[in-house]
């Protein structure tokens, strides 16, 4: 077998963009987990009245117009940025796939159900489908939010993945698989959620981007993350008024979902590179 | 003598996509073809693209479903196979691809597509499977050194030669050939179809073998079907094919081989138009709209011509016994 986990990524830390996108990435976490630990309250308000003051040694990243460390705060936000990020596609992304792969594979009327669900589920936009289930739930936890983040983010992938598996299925690897006496599941294992896999973390590499985004945009309408726990979608909203007389309150929640998403890039490309032994 | 296989009157249809309006038109591709294979020998099956010779061996070995007919290999009813039973009879019965580009999984190494027959049938413990692989793999003439190599990294007929070790991982009795050497460079088809034949000795093995070149047919077979629109138009011993055709179509692809000796007089045949659409079967013979024969008449329109004996051969003419050219 190519590739257990582990495999894969010693080959993605081979390449230099990889292992540029792990460290980084790393590093994020590192800070999400370790950084409020070291750092100052983000909700206290040591100077309240004083407006914000720019970047100093006490505080690297400049407070805002409230006086709290912009630095505490952006820490406490990656906690929570990343974990909806990461969890929510981690829930999508296994979603789409099994639904894709049973739709590829077993086709007939339960593919079209599924992809009919999907066509109507397409249809309506998605942060609509939030916003209704967030109006019906207010002040909804956390989990619950991962959740339904999660479970309206996998309609693509299971279309890209049902796809990819209907042009697998075709192959003569899988033919060849069946004529062996190969089960369904063996096909699925061995041949079909390998060779898709590719296809997944392209997947994932942009819906990462976008679920930090969606977080951010529902932060801002109030029905996401609720104030005062800081996302960086919320940071940077919540700072919009400010920007031209203090930038570092937009600049630093700012470049902190740019790095993520960069980050992801880098290692997405490598994953799949890694994961494909033609380029190994 | 009961032949290792025998197919009796396979028919497979394919149902079109339907349209909004209208029905859905049906693909006729095989229209209840009979044939047998004894054990060791080839039974060659030409015709053109789209003549159903690859939907036959794909039914034979139910990686399609026939709509009619039966196929019973060695006393086992093939078409009617529970699980068990066909799980079983896969290892018996096995298939060699055309394109040895897509038939190996890019992301497994050769040893585990090799194996993969073993691993599915827990054939041998782990300890004694990478002597296995081995061993297959110097029987079709790889380096068993590149068992853990990727697929990407072989030429055409290296691959095809892993698709055959593949097949025989499982001791089979019977291979359908799907045009095993039609991919390659004539001068890899010679060692693919040599490495075939020392095969088929070695292992008594009995050989579908799918093509539509004639040179190649002549080397491997010991029988040939010539296909027609899902049809067997002709069957008989090679020799007496190739040499006396009694169809008109298989005089027409008999011409269409390359002569390698330019002083050769030879008249090519060249045949007018299309076969019939599969969708719409004409009731009298599918041949008639291009046949040349000096004979054809209003029968050849009105009335589908069987198969029947002739000699030592079958043919499906009604004018078999005038020659055509």
């Amino acid at each position: 077998m190519t590739g257990s986990l582990l495999t894969t990524l010693r080959n993605a830390w081979r390449n230099p963009s990889g292992r540029w996108g792990l460290l980084i990435l790393g590093a994020l976490i590192l800070f999400a987990v370790a950084g409020p630990w070291f750092l100052a309250d983000p909700a206290a308000m040591p100077a309240l009245g004083e407006g914000a003051t720019a970047p100093t040694l006490a505080h690297p990243f400049g407070t805002d117009p409230t006086s709290r460390d912009i630095l505490a705060r952006t820490a406490t936000g990656a906690r929570i940025s990343l974990s909806i990020a990461g969890l929510a596609v981690l829930l999508s992304l296994t979603v789409g796939t099994a639904i894709g792969l049973v739709a590829g594979f077993i086709g007939g009327w339960p593919d079209s159900l599924l992809m009919r669900i999907v066509d109507g589920a397409l249809a309506i936009p998605r942060l609509f489908i939030l916003l209704l289930l967030l109006v019906v739930w207010e002040r909804m936890p956390l989990g619950a939010l991962i959740l339904v983040i999660g479970l309206t983010g996998w309609f693509g992938t299971s279309r890209l993945v049902r796809a990819e598996v209907l042009r697998l299925k075709a192959e003569g690897y899988v033919q060849a698989a069946r004529a062996l006496g190969a089960a369904r599941r063996w096909t699925i294992f061995r041949h079909l959620l390998p060779n898709a896999l590719g296809v997944v973390l392209v997947s994932a590499t942009l819906a990462i981007g976008d679920v930090i985004l969606l977080e951010a945009g529902l932060s801002y309408l109030g029905v996401g993350v609720q104030p005062p726990t800081p996302s960086w979608g919320l940071m940077v909203f919540d700072a919009r008024n400010d920007f031209s007389i203090a930038p570092w309150t937009v600049v630093f929640p700012g470049l902190a979902i740019l790095v993520t998403v960069l980050a992801v890039n880098l290692v997405s490309d490598a994953l799949r590179a890694a994961f494909d032994p033609r380029s190994a | 003598m009961t032949p290792l296989l025998q197919v009796t009157g396979l028919v497979k249809h394919f149902a079109g996509t339907r349209k909004l309006f209208g029905r859905a038109a049906t693909v006729h591709a095989l229209n209840g073809i009979s044939f047998g294979v004894e054990a060791g020998e080839t039974l060659a099956l030409v015709g053109e693209s789209g003549s159903g010779k690859t939907t036959a061996g794909r039914t034979v070995l139910r990686l399609l479903d026939a709509d009619q007919g039966a196929v019973v290999f060695d006393g086992i009813d093939v078409l009617a196979a529970d699980r068990s039973t066909l799980k079983a009879l896969r290892r018996r019965m096995q298939i060699v691809f055309q394109d040895p580009y897509g038939s190996l999984d890019p992301r497994m190494t050769i040893g585990d597509s090799i194996a993969e027959g073993i691993d599915i049938h827990r054939l041998l413990p782990r300890s004694e499977r990478p002597g296995r692989v081995a061993q297959l793999m110097t029987e079709v003439g790889l380096d068993p050194s590149f068992a853990s190599r990727y697929p990407h990294e072989f030429s055409g007929g290296q691959r095809q030669r892993i698709g055959i070790a593949r097949a025989l991982a499982v001791n089979p009795a019977f291979v359908v050939l799907d045009e095993p050497v039609s991919a390659l460079d004539v001068s890899v088809q010679a060692q693919v179809l040599n490495l075939l034949q020392d095969l088929q000795r070695d292992r008594n093995l009995s050989f579908l073998f799918i093509a539509h070149d004639l040179s190649v047919v002549r080397q491997m077979a010991r029988r040939i079907a010539v296909m027609y629109y899902g049809r067997i138009v002709e069957l008989g011993p090679r020799d007496e094919v190739l040499e006396h055709p009694r169809h008109p179509y298989t005089t027409a692809l008999i011409s269409a081989v390359p002569e390698p000796d330019p002083a050769t007089q030879r008249t090519r045949i060249v045949l007018p138009g299309d076969p019939p659409s599969p969708t719409v079967p004409p009731p009298g013979c599918p041949f008639a709209s291009r046949c040349f024969h000096p004979a054809k008449d209003a029968r050849c329109e009105s009335e589908r011509p069987e198969l029947r004996a002739l000699g030592s051969t079958e043919v499906a003419c009604h004018h078999a016994e005038t020659p055509a050219a």
